[in-house]
């Protein structure tokens, strides 16, 4: 785990405007999302090591092109797990887009997106379904990004949500069966 | 494509969430009434839930499962066929399988199939499980036993055949009698015809259990939702899914809990392999009696865990003491099925049907009544053992008396009370808390200063009256087995230096009577209960231990003290505890609203957001106790106080009061920094177990960063 202090730090250089502050800030966050994500694949094929990699990467371009105003770590891994939701969706999108035109090399983020798919159906679907819980509780939402797109086990989503263990389990629930009953054919 | 009601829909989903199964109903009509359209939603997500695939968007979930998307249902639809069987309706789900009512193609006949979930049969053992009740229950055939006739399987799903018992569940009949006795008046359940109906269906169930004990099979998961009752009359026991066969060794899962939790024996909590015996099924059966003739679960806790220490350590309320229209004979037979100890309950199910059946003709019973609860002259009168001709039971009957005897010579169960108040000859008063009202009962004369004796554990308040000042008192709960010292010590400087508001007495909203009292206007703070630790040698909190004395928020409330801290720091202040009764009191107005916060379930809140520190934390303990640092404030500061003044009744943290529940909880009153918004509902009574089981696995005092106190005293005490 990198040095929290020095990450405040560093959040307040950005937020000054200092880009050497934003770059040592994002390195790191590079390193911490590759852990976000290895947890997420880990005790995976090669090709998953690969796919990590790559969703670290896609994540964190992303981010740095956000103006965005960060302003904690917790909200610095809400945006993290935000940006391998979208990543991922995105790929998953265009997956389907390629499959139906011309054949293409295989993306490394094909067996990361194919083994969330086999708990939870096509992903471009729990996105919309997300959409849909976004106008009821977009903290319900950044639940299920920090747990089922950054991977990361209960308890520390409930720490970074700043819940209970025990309020984190039931929301947890909550938040599975309104997707459950979304995605319902 | 927004939903207006969403917070409302999500706050019954999550409460309701927490419940058992067949309290949601009873839950859900009290919540909506008669808004359906609400009721609906809540109960579609629900159902959600409840078909919601286990590793359905689950991170950890390693084991790839078959390929099954959300929603693909695994409920068989109506008129699918299996072997020979047309499905009509579901019946009922459980843990492990399904049951349908199906017809026979032919011959027409209505069964009940016990169908294997398609997943579940990728498990190699739960399908070998599921043959061998197959396999146990086709060598039971008894009236009382859901007979099995037939076993198959048709495209991978198992399944078993079964008679149809046309009626409820035992547990469906008792939620109904909870829902009668809530809604019409003079409780149903204490009249003499439904103590004698639930006696007689339990021997029955007994006598079953017996048949099958002599057939070798132990059912290890005895409970109200696995007994039939045909017509509503005839109880039929079935679910032999965790059954085990005695005489088949091999057939036994090593160390595997089996069977459901608050009806679980200790034995099989334990996991004790070769502890399972029929005796085990008494325990569960005496349970069920007590059960069905208070309608509550005498050893459920909170959580899982908690069930479990319950049904290890805790000593259910006597039964003739929570149901007052049970006869002392019936709450014997229970108490005797309940012992924690095999060898002191009835050796057979049979044995136990027996003393039911005897009761039910008014004969005298076999069992005698445990020691915990045994009086000295009680013993004399009821010594009765009648002595039959059958050898066996005789030996039972001898074998009940042993245990009598080596029991009686206990008196470790006493705990010492040393109660010196400083001025000779004060009068000392006691009081006990009622088991049903959980109040504190009459106060009864006890001794004189200085006072030294034994006491039976329990809940006790002391009050000593010296003359010219007021009276002292002290509460303190007694330990089964403990040996303690207490003191209830006499300082008037201590108790003159609280910041206390009086209370006038009255009538509580629910009805109860209370005498004034004083309460202490604000929250105990570190500071405070360092002055305490440094003077009494008390120990430290946990965190203080570990962190040191946190010097810079020495004003905030002080946390992580158990329920024994409390009433020890309370005894050496010369008050106590509040109880939940008086708290709430002292906190509504008198046109009966709460303050400060009103009816509104939305508080005024006096927390700031907490602050990064959690993050650098080493250790869980250290994080928990930043946060707190960081998310309470002092106790003096709060621009809400309730209308008689008290600081902090909604905010920083949930208060300890001097009310328990059998001993093993405590009720806690207000709201935290903790709480969710939609947690804070300031109306309801929180309830936080007594002792935790440490990582270690050592029972020890539960304490949390988000719990502290403050102190009371009565006024003046009314003899």
């Amino acid at each position: 785990m990198t040095d929290d202090a020095t990450i405040e730090e560093l959040l307040a250089g950005w937020r000054q405007g200092s880009l050497r502050a934003r770059d040592e800030l994002f390195a790191r966050l590079q390193a911490q999302l590759h852990s976000l994500a290895s947890g997420l694949m880990s005790g995976q094929s090669p090709a998953h090591t690969l796919g990590a990699t790559a969703l670290v990467n896609e994540a964190c371009l992303r981010l740095c092109g956000e103006r965005t105003t960060l302003q904690d770590r917790q909200h610095l891994m809400r945006l993290a797990a935000r940006s391998m939701r979208q990543v991922l969706v995105d790929h998953a999108r265009r997956k389907g887009a390629v499959k139906r035109g011309a054949a293409e090399a295989r993306i490394p983020l094909e067996e990361v997106i194919q083994d969330l798919e086999e708990r939870s159906g096509p992903l471009v679907d729990l996105d919309r379904a997300l959409g849909r819980l976004e106008h009821r509780s977009p903290e319900l939402v950044e639940f299920v990004e920090l747990r089922f797109f950054a991977g990361l086990p209960l308890e520390e989503v409930a720490r970074v949500m700043g819940l209970s263990s025990r309020t984190a389990a039931r929301r947890w629930q909550l938040a599975k069966a309104f997707l459950h009953e979304e995605l319902r054919p | 494509m927004s939903e207006p009601r969403w917070r409302e829909i999500e706050r019954l989903v999550l409460r309701a969430l927490e419940l058992e199964p067949e309290e949601i109903d009873a839950y859900l009509d009290a919540e909506c009434g008669e808004d359906v359209e609400l009721r609906e939603r809540v109960e579609r997500l629900l159902e959600s839930h409840r078909l919601c695939d286990p590793v359905f968007l689950e991170p950890e979930a390693r084991e790839r499962p078959a390929r099954r998307l959300p929603g693909e249902e695994t409920t068989l639809s109506e008129s699918a066929a299996l072997g020979k069987y047309r499905v009509l309706r579901k019946l009922g789900e459980g843990g492990m399988a399904t049951v349908y009512l199906a017809e026979h193609s032919e011959l027409h006949n209505e069964v009940a199939l016990k169908v294997l979930p398609r997943f579940a049969t990728s498990s190699e053992e739960r399908v070998a499980r599921f043959r061998r009740e197959a396999v146990t229950l086709a060598k039971l055939r008894h009236p009382g036993i859901v007979s099995v006739h037939d076993v198959g399987e048709d495209d991978g799903l198992h399944y078993l055949v079964m008679d149809y018992v046309e009626g409820p569940t035992y547990a469906q009949v008792l939620l109904e009698a909870r829902a009668r006795d809530r809604d019409e008046g003079g409780r149903p359940s204490r009249s003499r015809d439904y103590v004698r109906r639930q006696c007689d269906w339990i021997a029955r169930v007994a006598e079953a259990l017996h048949h099958a004990h002599e057939t070798g099979i132990v059912h290890r998961d005895v409970k109200p939702s696995n007994i039939l009752l045909l017509h509503g009359e005839e109880p039929l026991l079935t679910d032999f899914g965790v059954a085990k066969n005695l005489l088949e060794p091999s057939n036994t899962e090593t160390g595997q809990l089996a069977g459901t939790a608050p009806y679980m024996s200790p034995e099989q909590v334990r996991a004790l392999k070769n502890a399972i015996d029929p005796r085990s099924d008494v325990f569960s059966l005496g349970t069920l009696l007590y059960e069905a003739l208070t309608l509550r679960q005498p050893f459920r806790g909170e959580t899982l865990e908690e069930s479990l220490q319950n049904v290890l350590h805790k000593e259910p309320a006597r039964l003739d003491l929570v149901n007052r229209s049970v006869p002392r004979d019936l709450a014997t037979i229970c108490h005797k099925a309940l012992e924690k100890d095999p060898q002191h309950r009835y050796s057979t199910a049979a044995h136990m049907a027996g003393d039911l059946r005897s009761f039910l003709a008014g004969r005298p019973i076999l069992a005698s009544p445990p020691s915990l609860w045994r009086r000295g002259r009680e013993l004399v009168r009821r010594r009765r053992v009648t002595v039959l001709a059958s050898a066996a039971v005789v030996l039972a009957a001898a074998l009940v008396s042993l245990a009598l005897f080596t029991r009686a010579s206990i008196r470790a169960g006493q705990g010492r009370v040393v109660i010196d108040a400083g001025v000779p000859g004060s009068r000392i008063l006691v009081q006990r808390v009622d088991v049903e009202t959980r109040d504190f009962g009459p106060r009864e004369r006890l001794g004189e200063t200085p006072f030294e004796g034994h006491l039976d554990p329990g809940h006790y308040r002391f009050t000593v009256l010296d003359g010219g000042s007021p009276p002292w008192e002290a509460s303190l709960l007694l330990r089964e087995g403990a040996d303690e010292v207490v003191r209830v010590e006499r300082v008037p400087q201590r108790r003159a230096s609280r910041d206390m508001i009086l209370v006038e007495g009255g009538l509580t909203s629910t009805g109860a009577r209370l005498e004034s009292f004083y309460l202490d206007r604000r929250e105990v703070s570190n500071r405070d209960y360092r002055r305490f630790v440094e003077a009494s040698g008390h120990p430290e909190p946990e965190p203080w231990r570990v962190l040191g004395f946190p010097e810079a928020q020495a004003e905030l409330p002080v946390v992580a003290v158990s329920f024994r801290d409390c009433q020890a720091y309370a005894r050496w202040a010369g008050v106590r505890l509040p109880s939940s009764a008086e708290w709430q009191h002292a906190m509504t107005r008198p046109d009966g609203r709460r303050t400060p916060w009103g009816d509104a379930v939305e508080v005024p809140w006096v927390a700031p957001t907490p602050e990064e520190s959690a993050e650098v934390a080493e250790s869980e303990l250290e994080a928990s106790f930043a946060r707190y640092l960081s998310s309470c404030v002092a106790v003096f500061e709060d621009p809400h106080p309730a209308h008689l003044g008290f600081l902090h009744a909604a905010g920083n943290v949930r208060e300890l009061t001097d009310t328990t529940e059998d001993l093993i909880g405590v009720v806690v009153r207000g709201a935290s920094w903790r709480l969710d918004p939609e947690e804070r509902d300031l109306h309801s009574e929180g309830f936080r177990p007594i002792l935790t089981r440490s990582d270690e696995g050592e029972l020890r005092p539960a304490w949390s960063v988000e719990l502290g106190f403050r102190c009371a005293r009565s006024a003046r005490v009314e003899e």
